[in-house]
């Protein structure tokens, strides 16, 4: 803790005697001052049930990086994307995984810089129990819903893929989260592939899992939710950047040390009861910092994991859909993986 | 005529100049085409949507999707909301009735009810269209009633003394004399619908050009919302065209 | 009330039209405005009855309660025997505005009243044929009032109304709009058409000379409350013989009774 007040403390000095006024200055000022934060972040995060809602909750961004928090609530990785591109955000916190690929194919200036959690079961088919879907072709007829361009999407479409369905079979409609639980409710749907708080609302409301996430992950269609970080950005202030990366393991910990106390946080952040966040949170397979740098997933500076590949296969399946143009070589996402915050947060 | 051929030049000339400006932008380099596809990008993302289509339809489909919406909207929204409003015009206790309601309606913004729409009426085609008739549906009350409010005095006196019943009186001067004003009322509406449409097709679309646009949007397929936009613009001047024509004809005096 | 208020001097005929004590009053409390006082007027079919006075005098209420578009504050005005109860097709109006149905072509506008009556087209056409022809409107039957000009359009008002066959016309300063030439040829026209059908007309004038041409009694109001001053019998309109309307008008006989309407409204006017 006094280590971070004492660079903090230094950080305002320097701000003060050096009079930094804007960005557009920074070239012009000595080395030292480039450790200087950055005054505003534009942060755009989900609403849901992760530990990264404890970072936000208790205001550890704030008291690292010293900086004001622009929070924007989005709905969708591509909400990010966009905002990325007109340069209005900074750091997408818990942007999925399908999204990231399709911006990374479009060049779109921002890196992957941490893993958060790889999704596994934590978005899954949800199906209405008295519809009595049993098989997979139990579909065939039947409207899903999912939310267009999510990982959940993905999924969905990979899921009717690998059993040879066709979308003339099956009914597949584009729905928020929020309105997908108003039409389940209605009975204008039988099944949906959504995450949680989403999820958990269906299956109180009469719905049953429909295990899809173990044989699509054996079949390539990996999913997880990241933060990336605006080029930019991490170029220019790589250590606002780390402070950011340890808060956010410091929320991991709270989660796997004290569980109770952690849903008790993120249930406030999420808008659910504790129970509920604490079931939702138990689905996620939250990856580790010092297993994130291993080549199973992200790798390290200069050794690349293999979560590049993910990334690409997902940016092909993408491309067969026309969300995307073309996919980029796969030196192209090893490029948008950056580590090295990752790594100095773990020093 | 002279004239009128220097003002098309101008048009003409503004045209031009916007694509040479786009020409330039693109295949000169300037713009990735992330932000503005170059014209043979744009040329392929429309031959690829009208032959292979986006999300198993065709754009043709979308389109025709979207104007089925359209229509089915605008002529529900416009003949309720014109009787409406010559209801409201012409008998005062109907006006004191139905006017809170319609003056409420009017300013709302679509998407505030959106998620109403969809609780009340589920995620088909009639939440769509309900949308889209909610949208038409104050414009041409309130075009019709100030319409039946600005009938003259004298025209009615005259009528009267003609020996025209109160009914003969509304059917045949209060509707002709307000035809300009619910026309006039009508293409606000269809500008409205319009606006409406994207709105409307955010309801679990999988068809539409309006949902087509958002969805590619969601990838920053700019190719293809360009082509999405340049065929929702080119058919919003068809509507309008079309309008303008049926009023030229219908209500031929006005403004003389 | 004194005698000069009194118009009911019937010369020959029935009564076809009576105004009996009719009192019109605008508005309610403080802000009060009576428009006519005891109005008593009586006048025998085929009169041309005109009415002036200075402006705010009330001739265009005291025209309105006849045609049935305002209700009297006091007395009653009756037509044929029947108290007046809303506006009726046996009264035509003609305002100074034509107040055109410009959805209508010519001929539409003409057969307006016997087309809300239920006569068929075939059924209206000879009469509206003939109306149009008089006025030399026919050849435009299919064209819009909007393509005609001020005087042809408010003769097609005047033919809306002769169609329709009403046992009286009331007009509200029919010419008031027209250019004077204009005027003068649709005085002559509307004498002509009175003369033929021996109809009754109620006029309402700024115009002195005009009353005294064409009316058989001319009636002289007061301002504010609106009272008839004098109800003067004029010949000009029954004369015989072929005499154009500048001849009439220069007539001694007919400038003198025009000076004393005149003079009339001037005293009128000033106290």
């Amino acid at each position: 803790m006094t280590t971070i007040d004492m660079s903090a403390n230094r950080r305002t000095l320097l701000k003060a005697g050096l009079g930094l006024g804007g960005a557009a200055l920074l070239g012009t000022i000595p080395r030292r001052a480039r450790a200087a934060g950055p005054d505003k972040i534009n942060i755009a995060f989900f609403t849901e049930t992760s530990p990264s809602a404890i970072a936000k909750g208790n205001g550890w961004i704030e008291d690292v990086t010293k900086a004001k928090i622009n929070w924007i609530e989005v709905g969708s990785g591509a909400e990010i994307n966009t905002a990325v591109a007109a340069g209005s955000v900074d750091l997408g916190i818990g942007i999925g995984s399908a999204p990231t690929a399709a911006g990374l194919s479009q060049g779109i200036g921002y890196q992957v810089v941490y893993i958060r959690d790889n999704i596994g079961p934590a978005e899954e088919l949800t199906v209405r129990t008295a519809a009595n879907i049993k098989k997979p072709s139990d579909l065939i007829g039947k409207k899903v819903a999912t939310p267009f361009g999510s990982t959940s999407h993905f999924r969905l479409l990979g899921f009717l893929k690998t059993n040879g369905l066709t979308q003339h079979q099956v009914t597949v409609l584009d729905l928020r989260p929020d309105a997908l639980v108003a039409a389940w409710q209605r009975g204008d749907i039988d099944a949906a592939y959504v995450w949680a708080p989403a999820k958990s609302k269906l299956l109180a409301a009469g719905g049953e899992v429909f295990r899809t996430y173990d044989k699509l992950e054996a079949a390539g269609y990996v999913i997880a939710d990241l933060i990336v970080a605006r080029t930019a950005f991490a170029q220019q202030y790589p250590e606002t950047l780390v402070e950011i990366l340890k808060a956010e393991n410091r929320a991991l910990d709270v989660w796997t040390s004290t569980p109770d106390k952690a849903a008790d946080i993120i249930a406030k952040q999420a808008g659910v009861t504790p129970e509920v966040a604490r079931a939702d949170l138990l689905e996620y397979d939250f990856v580790a910092p010092k297993r994130q740098l291993e080549p199973k997933w992200l790798g390290t500076p200069g050794h690349p994991g293999r979560f590049a590949e993910v990334l690409q296969s997902t940016a092909k399946f993408l491309a067969e859909q026309k969300s995307i143009r073309s996919v980029p070589d796969l030196a192209v996402f090893q490029k948008g993986i950056n580590t090295a915050p990752l790594g100095q947060a773990l020093v | 005529m002279q004239h009128r051929i220097r003002l098309r030049a101008w048009t003409l000339l503004s045209v031009a100049l916007l694509i040479a400006a786009w020409l330039i932008l693109t295949w000169g380099g300037l713009v990735r085409d992330l932000f503005l596809p170059p014209p043979d990008e744009l040329w392929d993302g429309f031959v690829d949507l009208a032959t292979d289509g986006y999300r198993n339809r065709t754009l043709l489909e979308h389109v025709e999707a979207s104007l089925w919406r359209i229509g089915a909207g605008f002529a529900t929204g416009t003949v309720v909301g014109t009787l409406l409003g010559l209801a409201m015009g012409y008998w005062r206790p109907v006006e004191a009735l139905f006017a809170p309601f319609v003056e409420f309606l009017r300013p709302l913004p679509q998407l505030a009810y959106l998620m109403l729409l969809i609780i009340w009426l589920g995620i088909g085609e009639t939440s769509k269209i309900i949308l889209l008739f909610l949208a038409a549906l104050p414009v041409s009350a309130v075009a019709a009633r100030d319409g039946v409010r600005n009938v003259r005095l004298q025209s009615i006196l005259v009528a009267r003394s003609l020996g025209a019943s109160e009914w003969q009186v509304f059917r045949h001067v209060v509707l002709p004399s307000a035809l300009p004003e619910i026309f006039a009322g009508a293409r606000i509406a269809i500008g409205v619908v319009y606006g409406t449409l994207i709105a409307a097709e955010i309801i679990a679309g999988s068809s539409g050009i309006g949902w087509m646009i958002l969805d590619a949007g969601r990838f920053l397929r700019s190719d293809y919302v360009f082509v999405g936009i340049l065929s929702i613009g080119l058919m919003g001047l068809a509507l309008n065209g079309a309008l303008v024509a049926l009023e030229a004809r219908i209500v031929h005096w006005a403004g003389r | 009330m004194p005698d000069a208020t009194d118009g009911r001097r019937l010369v020959a005929g029935e009564v076809f039209v009576s105004f009996a004590g009719v009192g019109v009053t605008y508005g309610s409390g403080a802000g009060r405005v009576p428009a006519l006082e005891g109005i008593s007027l009586d006048f025998a079919a085929g009169d041309f009855v005109c009415v002036v006075g200075p402006s705010g005098c009330g001739k265009t209420t005291l025209m309105q309660s006849l045609a049935g578009f305002l209700k009297p504050s006091s007395g009653t005005v009756s037509i044929d025997g029947r108290p007046v109860d809303g506006p009726g097709a046996d009264r035509g109006v003609v305002f100074q505005q034509p107040a055109l149905f410009p959805w209508l072509t010519v001929g539409g506008n003409a057969g307006f009243g016997p087309m809300l009556r239920g006569e068929s087209r075939a059924a209206r056409a000879e009469t509206v044929e003939q109306h149009l022809r008089t006025v030399g409107l026919w050849e435009f039957r299919d064209r819009y009032p909007y393509e005609l000009s001020g005087g042809m359009q408010q003769r097609l008002a005047i033919v809306r109304a002769l169609v329709n066959k009403p046992k009286i016309l009331l007009m509200d300063e029919p010419f008031g709009a027209l250019d004077a030439l204009t005027r003068e040829k649709m005085q002559e026209e509307l004498h002509t058409v009175w003369r033929r059908t021996g109809m009754t007309v109620l006029l309402i004038t700024h115009s002195v000379e005009e009353a005294v041409y064409l009316g058989t009694d001319v009636v002289v109001m007061s301002a504010r409350p609106g009272r008839i001053v004098e109800r003067i019998a004029a010949p000009f309109a029954r004369r015989e013989g072929e005499r154009s309307s500048r001849e009439t008008k220069s007539l001694p006989a007919f400038v003198a009774l025009r000076e004393r309407v005149l003079s009339l409204i001037w005293q009128s006017a000033e106290t």
